[in-house]
This record gives C-alpha cells, structure tokens and sequence, in this order.
C-alpha cells in the first residue's frame, strides 16, 4: 500500500511535479548561495528568507520522492509552508521597505512579488501540489 | 560574451522546447530526437561557457557578478544533464514533458546569463 502510493507520488504528472520541484529547490539553493556568500549583512532578512525558502523546497522535493506515509505528511506540510510563505512575502513585498526588492533584484527571494522573478511559478506551485496531494489521497490511495 | 550567441541558443532551447511540448502532448515518450534536442541545447550552454573563459583570459569578462554567471550556469547543466538522466529513465509522456520544461528553463536561464554578465536586467 505504501509503495503504491509513493509510486504513485511521483509517477505519471507527479514526475513533472517533481521536476518543477527540483529546479525550484535548486534555483532557490543558488540564489541564496550566491546571496550569503557576497555579503550577507547588506539583507540578512531577506537572505534568511531565500535560505529558508530553499530548504522547503528541497525537503517538499524529496518527500515528494520518498516512500510512505511518512513522504506524504512531510510534502503536505512543506508544500502548505511555501503556499503560507509565497502569498505572505508576496503581500510583504508590496508593503513592506526591508522586502521591497525588485523582483529581479540582488536582494530578492523566491518568494518576493509571489514569485515574479520566476514567472509565478513558487504561486502556482504549491497550489497544485496540494491537488496532487489530494488527488492521490481521494483515489483510495491513502 | 557575444550578444548573438545568447540569442541563438535562447531561441533554440525555446524553439526545441515547445516542439518537445507538442511531442509530450501527442503522447510520445522520449526519443531520440527529443532527447536529442536537449543535448543541443546543453552544446549550446557548453559553447557560451568556452567563450565565456576564452573572454574572461582575453581580458574581456563579465561586466557583471562572476559568480551568479558561473551559478546559473552550473545551474543550466545541471537542469539539462538531470532531466536528460529522468528521460531516460521515465519512458512515458511525462518524461516527455520533463524534457520540454528542462529545455524552457534553460532557455531562461540563458537570458540571465547574457543579463548577468552585461550586468543589465529586466527591472
């Protein structure tokens, strides 16, 4: 049962999920790597932010990839924390001086301007992970 | 950096890309050929990074962050490497699609190379 469902996770769309997925947590991963490393102390916050963005992405990315119960429940809450981080810095962005980056700029996140510097795809993404989620929670597969 | 060896190999990896689209839409699983189209999109990446050092050791480097540049090409051939490997092994439509969305980043991520290195971006 649990095989199954993993098979299932990332079979099928799943995998173009996933792929998504993986470039997301890897473009989040330099950005932020590149960020940290020329100087952090010109937006620490923002950079934390990037950082953090980047480990959801990569555990959401894995769990998506693991096996079981356990892969599951670890994707719906990684997936649930970027939903919650990319309409909550998004919102920010527009108010907020210290996260008034450009979308495109040296100091941005991922998640700044819900994700305009990567064709909205960090706002779209949760979105469907969730229906994937569900979906293969509906099939009687949970 | 030459301003028309980005383009090309833009265009291409855009161009490419949607024609793996369609073949992913049509239902095929990967090909040769579609397979194919993304190697020469990496050929093309691999081409801008050699002209990118003869440019740099010619005295003639980025204007912009060395790097970003060199992290967003990483990124390219890891993206272009990584979604070849899951075609070959997702031989269904979908790793069809796995393809056509690693070809369309990388034809992103190309522009930024061009957008880093001239230090210009879109805002």
């Amino acid at each position: 049962m649990d095989a199954r469902r993993s098979r299932r996770l990332s079979s099928g769309p799943g995998a173009v999920i996933v792929a998504v997925y993986g470039i997301l947590a890897l473009a989040a991963s330099a950005r932020s790597a590149v960020q940290i490393t020329r100087d952090f102390s010109a937006a620490p916050l923002a950079f934390s932010l990037s950082a953090f963005a980047a480990v959801v992405y990569i555990v959401a990315t894995l769990a998506l990839t693991s096996r079981g119960d356990r892969g599951y429940r670890v994707a719906k809450i990684t997936i649930t924390i970027e939903l919650v981080g990319v309409l909550l810095i998004g919102a920010l962005s527009l108010v907020a001086p210290a996260l008034q980056a450009s979308p495109f700029g040296s100091d941005a996140t991922v998640w700044s301007w819900f994700g305009a510097g990567y064709g909205f795809v960090p706002l779209v993404l949760p979105f469907v992970g969730l229906w994937w989620l569900r979906r293969a929670e509906r099939q009687g597969d949970r | 950096m030459i301003d028309w060896l980005t383009t090309t190999v833009t265009w291409v990896c855009f161009a490419a890309g949607f024609v793996v689209l369609v073949l992913a839409l049509l239902g095929k699983a990967p090909s040769d050929f579609s397979v194919g189209l993304l190697l020469l999109g990496l050929l093309g990446v691999v081409v801008i990074g050699g002209v990118a050092v003869v440019s740099a050791i010619s005295g003639d480097g980025a204007v912009g962050d060395v790097v970003e540049w060199v992290g967003y090409w990483v990124s390219c051939i890891v993206v272009g490497v990584g979604g070849g490997l899951w075609a070959l092994i997702q031989r269904d439509r979908w790793g069809t699609v796995v393809l056509a969305v690693a070809l369309l980043t990388i034809g992103v991520m190309v522009v930024r190379l061009d957008q880093v290195w001239f230090a210009r971006g879109w805002a």
